[in-house]
């Protein structure tokens, strides 16, 4: 199976070794092949909107976004926002997917319509389940419209 | 003569010997004077005779008509000697053409007989004889010639062919009378007349007419000659052709007729003088012009008519033109020249001759023509045009006139120097054309000109005739009368030429305009005057204004036309007043007097009235000039009332008296109550001076005080007289003029009061003392009042500044709230992240050690680095807790120093880097070297870590002094720089801009610069741009020298 065939999942993390970490996640499921990282919320969305080096892209929404909330430039939580009010990307799944367990955010986060909420669990067993069934459900058994 | 003789004898033997010889074809006759002596037998043969051949025969018993005098005619020629041939047809020998010679015989006494040799002419001859005919006929039609003959007994009548040409007849012979028809009716019965005389009285028939002819109704001329043969009772006659002839003659009758007329009635002279000078010819206007007759001047020389003076120019002049013309000289010049020429009378003409003199062929001159013209009115016109022109001239110069003289065909105006002077222009500032000078009428004269030139050049008027405004060179208008006048037409009415004048009338105009102005200003006066005025001519009202119309009670004016004065005023006032306006003279001002005028309603209008003698349109009229008194009687009355109230006022003035005094100090009016306090009576005062009534010293005071009310001024005084004190008041009373007229003193007795007011001021010291006691008790409380309060102040100030405080503090408080709940956040988000990591790689060491041992080594790095980041965090959080809650220590700061020092310190790390520094001279501030060293380093270490990937790094450290005492420190680098769109954050806790791979931190630093700053008072910003740099600007108290 070619790997621009198949849909893509979106990860924004700027922290290295938590991509490595979800990566080592993700593989276990078979779906670490599917994965693009972007390092902060504007790489985020020029990954959405095709701009700037992923002007190129095939012109495809990735089956899911996983955002981390602390980045540079933009926060995920402002990601979040602007994929919702976009009607071309509101339908995209998006699944929070970081340390902070505030209530602030939860709620921020839900109010703007994000599909899970996950924090990271300190323990690394934790966090690999946690990071596999997010890929699993969203990447394979959730469906969206077209 | 001897040899014609002998001559004649042969002639005379040759014929006796030929006469018996019978076959001699030819046939001789011998005459005598018309007899036939002998003949031979070819004649008699011929002609048939039986008579005996000697026997005397008359010639006319054998010839006839035509024949007969032709022969006759040949015979008369002959007598004289001469030979003679004739060649004709005879009638009686059956028209045989015969040719007759005539051959005469001499003896002693001259020609004695005539042999006639009849030679008859055969074929040959005849053919001849035809020719012979056909050239007669021919020299008949050249000659216009013909003949004819009448038989009178069978009244017919032949024609020979040139007769027949001219009268176009056909060739027949006619009768008489419808040949009498062909000459025009009118000379039918002079033609008859001379037929009759020739036949009856033999007068010779000689007579010009006119015919029609019947061919083509030609009128020709005819003359025409006869004779009339009796013996035959015929009359032969010859016609002639002569309408050429007539009508040349008739022409020049024409022209003589024409020539004649003309020289008879044109006014030169027309002469003529030969080559000797003399008069040949001279028109009949000679003798009107010069009162000679023309016989007088007939065949004169010339020269007797020409003044002395001219003698020798005009014979040589004339001489010359006789002489024989000049070969080369081709042209005839006629030469021209004016003189006076004298009359009979003595009186002299001015004439202009001109003399063209007439050559022959070869040159000779043969006559002169000369025409002499009178001019003396020409020249007197010339004269009297050039004294009239050299007056104008005159005139324009001196009057000022401008001139002008246009050219239609070229249009051009020709302008005297007047004409530009006079508006102020040089001569080229004018365009030649007449456009130049429409081009300077005024706008609104332009119509009126317009039309003028139109009326003009149509015929319409005769003069070219108008006032209009021109603009001068100054650009201001300037009345002109123009007045001009077309001089020349051409043949279809079309001007030619105009000359005009110029007239400045701008000070007429404008004294025009000053008049209206004037009329229109009485007009308005009149009309608007607040007095009544109407104008009467012989006691008849023919104006009233409005004033006088509303004083009179009347509604309009048209009420008042010819009413007659008594209507308003009492007949003996009219009568008084008319006897007035007799003695006055125009203009004249008089004295005004008061009458009662009666209104229309009958009611009385008391009146003041001046009269007037006017000129109203050429007439003398009175104008009266009414005023109401009813107001004024009023005033008047009113002003009687007020003197008397005033008056009454003045003898009650209580403890005074009122003076009125003159301007020389004497009293005239002295009133009041207080008079019966003094010992003068009113009478003792009136009419005397103060000066007089009162001492040296007092009346010395009172010159000084009312000086001062000479200069109008109000002036009040107190003077004591005896033991008594008066105040006074001086007032001035002015003239309408403004002069001082009168002095008004009003004076009171104010002895008593001044007693009181002297008590009333000693009572007032005391209580002044006693209040100023009492008032500085007063100010003693007022002082210890005023200190508590002071305190109390203070106490406030104290309470306020407690409650800033708590404000302050409470502000602290929010932001150390706002710290603290940063700080959470970064608790449960970047501290855990590391905890996170380390058991991950932990997790995954483990794994790899069981698998792979080799690639453990990577997650034994990954483990130690997150707990140092770990580290890092808990340092910097600590560092930022402290600074948030430490309290400064201000001292002076050597900025230079702690730069230097920073920068010492990383000096190791900075080894494989080429880096620039900028640093410029930096200032001493004021603020705790320790937190400001924290913050110089974090900006610096940024500075320093942002361009670590830039192959030389430029770091420039600048200071620029801002007032009171702040100064703007900045560091800028040339690293990558920062998005300026979120240069909000960057100073918020764990705020990033990068991500950790790209450059490590921990987000805190420029955070803690901030609190350092901001707890300085001082204020941080950010300027940067991708890839291109940032800048901090750091703003701190500085130490001023």
């Amino acid at each position: 199976m070619n790997m621009n065939e198949i849909p893509r999942i979106l990860l924004a993390e700027d922290n290295d070794n938590d991509v490595e970490l979800t990566l080592n996640a993700l593989k276990d499921a078979n779906l670490a092949n599917r994965v693009d990282v972007v390092r902060d919320g504007v790489e985020a969305m020029d990954y959405l909107l095709y701009r700037g080096k992923y002007e190129s892209r095939k012109r495809e929404n990735p089956i899911v976004v996983m955002l981390d909330i602390k980045m540079p430039r933009m926060d995920g939580l402002q990601v979040l926002k602007n994929i919702k009010e976009n009607p071309e990307l509101k339908n995209i799944p998006v699944v929070m997917l970081t340390s902070s367990s505030l209530d602030k955010d939860i709620i921020e986060s839900y109010s703007s319509g994000v599909n899970a909420y996950v924090v990271k669990p300190i323990d690394f067993a934790e966090f690999q389940t946690a990071v596999n069934h997010l890929g699993v459900f969203w990447a394979l058994i959730n469906k969206i419209p077209n | 003569m001897k040899k014609n003789k002998e001559n004649s004898l042969d002639n005379l033997s040759a014929f006796n010997l030929l006469k018996d010889y019978c076959h001699f074809p030819e046939a001789f006759i011998q005459l005598e004077k018309m007899v036939i002596k002998s003949f031979n037998k070819s004649f008699s043969d011929t002609f048939s005779l039986t008579t005996e051949k000697d026997s005397n025969i008359p010639l006319d018993r054998v010839f006839s008509g035509y024949e007969l005098q032709e022969i006759t005619t040949c015979i008369q020629q002959a007598s004289q000697g001469k030979q003679q041939s004739f060649t004709g047809l005879l009638q009686q020998t059956g028209r045989k053409p015969v040719n007759i010679c005539f051959i005469p015989v001499h003896d002693e006494n001259g020609v004695a007989s005539i042999i006639m040799r009849l030679i008859f002419l055969q074929d040959e001859e005849k053919r001849f004889y035809d020719d012979f005919v056909k050239r007669h006929n021919r020299a008949e039609e050249i000659a216009r010639f013909g003949h004819w003959e009448l038989n009178l007994n069978t009244r017919e009548i032949k024609t020979s062919f040139g007769a027949r040409k001219i009268y176009g007849l056909e060739d027949k012979a006619f009768d008489s009378e419808s040949v009498k028809r062909i000459p025009l009716e009118k000379f039918r019965p002079k033609l008859d007349k001379a037929l009759n005389e020739l036949i009856q009285e033999n007068k010779p028939y000689n007579v010009e007419f006119q015919i029609k002819r019947p061919d083509n109704n030609q009128i020709r001329d005819i003359h025409s000659t006869a004779q009339f043969d009796k013996k035959r009772n015929t009359v032969l006659g010859v016609v002639r052709d002569i309408t050429h002839e007539k009508e040349t003659e008739r022409k020049l009758t024409l022209n003589e007729v024409r020539t004649n007329a003309i020289l008879a009635n044109i006014s030169d002279i027309v002469w003529m003088i030969d080559k000797s000078e003399n008069v040949i010819y001279i028109s009949p206007s000679g003798e009107k012009m010069l009162g000679f007759s023309t016989e007088d001047m007939m065949n004169k020389n010339y020269l007797k008519y020409i003044p002395d003076g001219l003698l020798d120019l005009l014979r040589d002049k004339f001489r010359t033109l006789f002489s024989k013309r000049d070969a080369d000289n081709g042209a005839v010049i006629p030469y021209t020249m004016t003189y006076e020429q004298p009359k009979k009378n003595g009186k002299k003409i001015s004439v202009e001759v001109k003399i063209t003199p007439i050559y022959d062929e070869e040159g000779s001159f043969l006559y002169a023509i000369g025409v002499s013209r009178d001019i003396t009115e020409r020249i007197e016109k010339e004269q009297a045009l050039q004294e009239s022109q050299t007056i104008l001239t005159l005139v324009t110069e001196s009057l000022g006139i401008g001139v002008w003289d246009q050219d239609f065909v070229n249009n051009k105006v020709v302008r005297n120097d007047h004409w530009f002077k006079m508006l102020g222009y040089d001569p080229g500032d004018i365009a030649i054309e007449r456009e130049g000078w429409l081009s300077i009428v005024h706008e609104d004269d332009k119509e009126a000109t317009f039309q003028e030139m139109e009326e003009h050049e149509s015929g319409r008027k005769e003069i070219f005739s108008v006032e209009q405004r021109l603009k001068t060179k100054s650009g201001d208008y300037k009345w002109i009368f123009n007045w001009g006048k077309i001089i020349d037409r051409d043949k279809d009415h079309k001007p030619v030429r105009a000359i005009g004048v110029h007239i400045d009338i701008n000070k007429r105009k404008r004294a025009e305009q000053a008049l209206i102005d004037s009329e229109k200003r009485y007009r308005l006066l009149v009309e608007n005057a607040p007095d009544g005025i109407l104008i009467s001519v012989d006691n008849k009202i023919v104006f009233i204004n409005e004033s006088g119309l509303s004083m009179l009670g009347g509604k309009s004016k048209s009420e008042f036309n010819s009413l007659q004065l008594n209507e308003f005023i009492d007949q003996d006032d009219v009568e008084g007043i008319l006897k007035f306006f007799d003695k006055t003279s125009a203009g004249q001002s008089n004295p005004p007097f008061e009458i009662n005028l009666k209104r229309l309603d009958k009611s009385e209008l008391p009146a003041e009235i001046h009269v007037s003698k006017v000129s109203y349109i050429n007439k003398q009229a009175l104008q009266i000039i009414f005023r109401n008194l009813t107001e004024r009687n009023e005033v008047e009355r009113a002003r009687r009332e007020v003197e008397a109230r005033y008056r009454a006022i003045a003898e009650n003035y209580p403890n005074g008296i009122i003076f009125v005094m003159n301007t020389n100090g004497i009293f005239v009016f002295a009133e009041g109550k207080g008079l019966e306090n003094v010992t003068l009576a009113k009478k003792d005062i009136i009419g005397k001076s103060y000066s007089e009534l009162f001492p040296a010293h007092i009346s010395s005071l009172i010159d000084d005080y009312l000086a001062d009310v000479k200069n109008n001024n109000y002036v009040r005084f107190e003077i004591e007289i005896g033991n008594r004190t008066y105040s006074c008041h001086a007032v001035p009373v002015k003239s309408s003029n403004n002069i001082v007229e009168q002095t008004i003193i009003i004076s009171t007795d104010i002895s008593d009061r001044k007693k009181a007011e002297q008590l009333e001021k000693d009572i007032q010291i005391k209580l002044e003392n006693e209040v100023e006691v009492r008032l500085k008790e007063l100010n003693e409380q007022a002082s210890k009042l005023k200190a508590s309060q002071k305190a109390l102040t203070f106490l406030l100030e104290d309470v306020n500044e407690a409650r800033e405080e708590i404000i302050r503090t409470n502000q602290q408080l929010e932001a150390a709230n706002n710290d603290l709940e940063a700080f959470a956040y970064s608790v449960s988000h970047d501290l855990r992240a590391p905890l996170r990591h380390i058991d991950g790689f932990t997790q995954l060491l483990e794994n790899k050690l069981k698998t792979n041992p080799d690639e453990a080594m990577e997650y034994f790095k990954k483990i130690h680095l997150a707990s140092s980041r770990m580290h890092n965090l808990i340092d910097d959080l600590l560092t930022f807790s402290r600074l948030g809650r430490k309290k400064l220590k201000i001292t002076s700061v050597d900025l230079s120093e702690l730069v230097k020092d920073i920068i010492s310190t990383y000096e190791p790390d900075l080894k494989e880097r080429k880096i620039e520094w900028n640093i410029e001279e930096l200032p001493w501030l004021r603020g705790d070297p320790e937190l400001l060293k924290i913050a110089f380093d974090n900006l610096l270490s940024n500075a320093l870590k942002f361009t670590s990937k830039i192959e030389t790094t430029i770091i420039e450290i600048s200071a620029s002094e801002q007032e009171n005492g702040w100064v703007e420190i900045m560091i800028r680098d040339n690293g990558v720089g920062f998005d300026m769109n979120y240069a909000h954050k960057i100073f918020g806790v764990f705020e990033r801009l990068h991500s950790l791979h790209e450059f490590p931190g921990t987000g805190i630093g420029l955070a803690n610069v901030k609190r350092v700053i901001q707890s300085h008072g001082g204020k941080i910003r950010a300027e940067s741009e991708i890839d291109n740099g940032a800048a901090f600007f750091v703003t701190l108290p500085q130490i001023t020298e």
